[in-house]
């Protein structure tokens, strides 16, 4: 399966938005440099972008930019974590994540009450762990697998662009980091329950924490 | 704030005449002469008069430089003033800077405010708000810059300019100064120019692509695409011009 790509001409059409603006806003990384996709075409070289992540991507800066500068913008869609600090409350209190998939966190990490203080990347596992929780694609007993999963690799990741896969074969579950979230092939009987994309998480972790501070 | 206290204890380097170093962290660098360091230098101001080679990377705030300076590692800065040559390997980023002279700057350059006058040879793409270049450029990457102001003594070669405000022509003085003749006709060879506001002379590209274009004398452009407005010099070449998308806002 491959993507859907859009034309820069078409993009521009599409949006309303000026050359000026594109090509700022790939300056203050809002938008990345890989999805710039250069293929000749018969007018010459022309520059593509995946259709769906651009349109989704412009929607957003055009929404968000009147309320936030370009620079607090390009900090929303960096896929590296902040430097948030929230405790357990805090995240319950803002509904965050549900105490559940919290419980489930702190049980399988073996995170001491005492020490409530959760850095991004351990909310970020929580918020993962929350959404697939809450969407019914998986059991507890799998979450803690995701938990263990992330525990593991997350910091390792930092920064980077990275697919979230949940396959099942034979009933038997299993997680797949896939760095750079590219596509993978699996045999048939092997299905893919859910897929998430740890930066698309990042952005609407860091929303939903920066969010409902102001 | 820890930084701050042990940022007081920084020492000065000094080399006067000839001399060598390991790098490290400083307050005030000074070079007088020839100077080589062995390592990374991080430092808070940079005077040099003459020559400093640095086998590593430099990261100065403030520098101020008369002669060459060589660095093989990455090199950045908040303010950059210097006048003679300058050879970077690894990027060069800068809040503000004006470089003179010989300018080669392998791995790209980001900065704000980029001023540089005279030849300057350059690997990777180029970001900044605003760039100005007065000289002869030399380039097969991507200039990227919300003003991008390029005054042309002698041939010139970008791959991709793109960004708000595009300028291009010969240094206004350049018909006057007869010296300037013999480097020839200061033109501009781009593959594709894209910007809101384009003024073009002495430019050879492939596509031209903005809102308002304006295609000055000396320009030969095999095809522009514009939205808003467009002129074109009689004394320019141009295969096709289309308007083309009407979206007004």
């Amino acid at each position: 399966m491959t993507e859907e790509l859009i034309s820069k001409k078409e993009l521009l059409d599409l949006t309303g938005i000026s050359y000026g603006q594109l090509y700022r806003w790939k300056r203050k990384n809002l938008i990345p440099e890989q999805w710039f996709i250069r293929k000749s075409s018969f007018t010459g070289q022309e520059t593509f972008f995946p259709r769906e992540k651009m349109l989704q991507r412009i929607d957003r800066i055009l929404g968000m930019k009147d309320d936030l500068s370009l620079d607090a913008l390009a900090d929303v869609f960096s896929p590296s974590p902040g430097d948030i600090r929230l405790s357990v409350g805090e995240l319950l209190e803002r509904n965050i994540v549900t105490s559940t998939s919290l419980n489930l966190y702190i049980e399988t990490a073996g995170k001491s009450e005492g020490m409530s203080l959760l850095g991004f990347d351990q909310m970020l596992t929580v918020y993962v762990l929350d959404k697939l929780l809450q969407s019914g694609d998986i059991s507890l007993e799998e979450g803690r697998l995701l938990v263990q999963t992330l525990e593991e690799y997350l910091p390792g990741l930092a920064g980077k662009e990275c697919g979230v896969h949940l396959t099942r074969k034979m009933g038997v579950a299993a997680f797949i980091l896939v760095p750079g979230d590219v596509e993978i092939y699996m045999d048939r009987s092997v299905r893919t329950v859910a897929r998430l994309s740890l930066a698309r998480c990042t952005e609407e972790l860091k929303l939903l924490v920066s969010g409902s501070e102001g | 704030m820890t930084a701050q206290v042990s940022d007081d204890r920084r020492a000065d380097l000094k080399i006067v005449g000839n001399g060598t170093s390991n790098g490290g962290i400083f307050n005030k660098v000074k070079v007088v002469g020839e100077g080589e360091i062995n390592g990374d230098v991080d430092c808070r101001t940079l005077n040099c008069t003459g020559t400093l080679e640095v086998d590593g990377g430099l990261r100065i705030e403030v520098l101020k430089a008369k002669g060459t300076i060589a660095v093989t590692g990455p090199m950045s800065g908040e303010e950059l003033n210097l006048t003679g040559n300058l050879s970077v390997r690894s990027g060069l980023k800068a809040g503000k800077a004006r470089l003179n002279g010989e300018i080669r700057i392998e791995g790209g350059i980001a900065g704000e405010d980029i001023g540089l006058f005279g030849s300057c040879e350059l690997t990777g793409n180029c970001q900044a708000e605003r760039l100005r270049i007065k000289g002869a450029l030399q380039t097969q990457g991507t200039i990227n810059a919300e003003q991008v102001e390029l005054a042309m003594f002698g041939r010139s070669q970008a791959g991709e300019i793109v960004g708000g405000q595009i300028r291009i022509a010969p240094h206004p003085t350049w018909k006057w100064v007869s010296l300037f003749k013999s480097w020839g006709t200061p033109e501009l060879q781009a593959t594709v120019i894209e910007g809101d506001v384009i003024r073009l002379e002495n430019t050879v590209a492939d596509i031209v692509r903005g809102g308002d274009v304006s295609i000055g004398p000396g320009c030969r452009i095999r095809l522009v695409e514009y939205t808003k407005h467009y002129h074109q010099d009689p004394n320019a070449e141009v295969g096709e011009h289309l308007n083309v998308w009407r979206n007004e806002e």
